[in-house]
């Protein structure tokens, strides 16, 4: 696949707060 | 006098303003073009932030023997696997944005998780890495024993219903990529799924196919085999489509659930700071290996359609 730094930028941003709801909801901690 | 004084000023200053201007900015194009011409000169080192033998581990050095070759200097694979990708983002992110030292990682998962998962630590990576290009998806499946009761995830969420508790999911450690993938799989299909970390997958794998676990979300190419086999069988994909390699598995959205997609990223990484002109070079690199047939193939595969 090709695509641009945007697309990489625009994915991490979403996902960050959708890992945050789901991590903290299942209260799951990695330290 | 004074009037013509101050209006040749007036007409000089400006031009000899922007003659120094246009100079400055001449020698600047120079300098960029210059690193951007000498990049690189020395070997470029790319952080994997997994052990060695994984999907991204695999996917990466195909991508990067083919990459050093277009810039024609060697490019140095390091896996510095620990804190679900953590330890490994932090290394780049603290490194001087020399052009020298990247990272490949995956901004819809592990890149993504880190930030909630090790909190404490306080990695901005929106603010601290600058993202390249992607390169790769691999898909991942719902994989439960051969022999597990359930035919089909509809039957699968009816059983895990009616058993709260009792089914385990596997992953390869607290934090890293199964485990939240099985916890929103949890969300979304309302179920109460317990998880059991291991320390090697391949054990997971083993205990998953003797029925000692009920099931694990999972890259595709790591249960691929298995599932050709028919020691494992796929319930569904985990992702917005079918996956190629298994066209009569439906999603899990096609099974009546919510979307729900824990498909992989690959991407590239420098540290925040590196020059524009090295980020394009890098790009047009990638962009130019991802042509080649044999390196798209494998940075594609298994993904979905």
């Amino acid at each position: 696949m090709t695509g641009s730094a945007e697309l990489v930028s625009e994915i991490l941003k979403a996902r960050i707060d959708q890992w945050a709801g789901v991590i903290n909801a299942a209260g799951i901690s990695a330290e | 006098m004074g009037d013509k004084i101050g209006n040749r000023r007036g007409c000089r200053e400006p031009s000899v303003r922007c003659a120094a201007a246009a100079a400055i900015a001449a020698v600047l194009a120079l300098v960029g073009a210059a690193r951007a011409d000498d990049y690189p000169s020395r070997s470029v080192h790319v952080i994997i932030p997994f052990g060695p033998g994984g999907v991204t581990d695999i996917v990466s050095r195909v991508l990067f023997d083919a990459m050093a070759k277009v810039l024609g200097q060697a490019i140095v694979i390091e896996n510095r696997a620990g804190a679900s990708g953590t330890i490994a983002t932090e290394f780049v992110a603290d490194a001087p944005p020399d052009r020298y030292t990247l990272l490949v990682d995956d901004p819809s998962g592990p890149l993504a998780t880190g930030v909630s998962l090790y909190a404490s630590r306080r990695i901005d990576q929106l603010t601290r890495l600058e993202p390249i290009a992607p390169f790769g998806t691999t898909g991942a499946v719902l994989v439960v024993a051969a022999n597990f009761p359930a035919q089909t995830l509809a039957d699968f969420v009816a059983l895990a219903k009616q058993k709260p508790g009792e089914l385990l999911y596997g992953s390869t450690g607290i934090g890293t990529p199964g485990h939240p993938n099985g916890a929103l799989f949890d969300r979304i299909v309302c179920i109460d799924a317990r998880h059991v970390p291991y320390r090697v997958g391949s054990q997971g794998v083993t205990d998953l196919i003797s029925g000692r676990l009920s099931f694990w979300i999972i890259p595709l190419a790591a249960v691929l085999p298995y599932i050709q086999s028919g020691q494992l069988r796929a319930l569904a994909a985990a992702g917005e489509h079918r996956l190629r390699e298994l066209p009569n598995v439906p999603t899990v959205k096609e099974s009546g659930c919510s979307n729900y997609d824990v498909s992989s990223m690959y991407a590239l990484f420098a540290p925040r700071g590196t020059a524009s002109d090295i980020v394009g070079v890098l790009k047009r690199a990638t962009d130019q290996v991802l042509n080649d047939e044999d390196v798209a193939s494998v940075s594609a595969k298994p993904a979905s359609n």
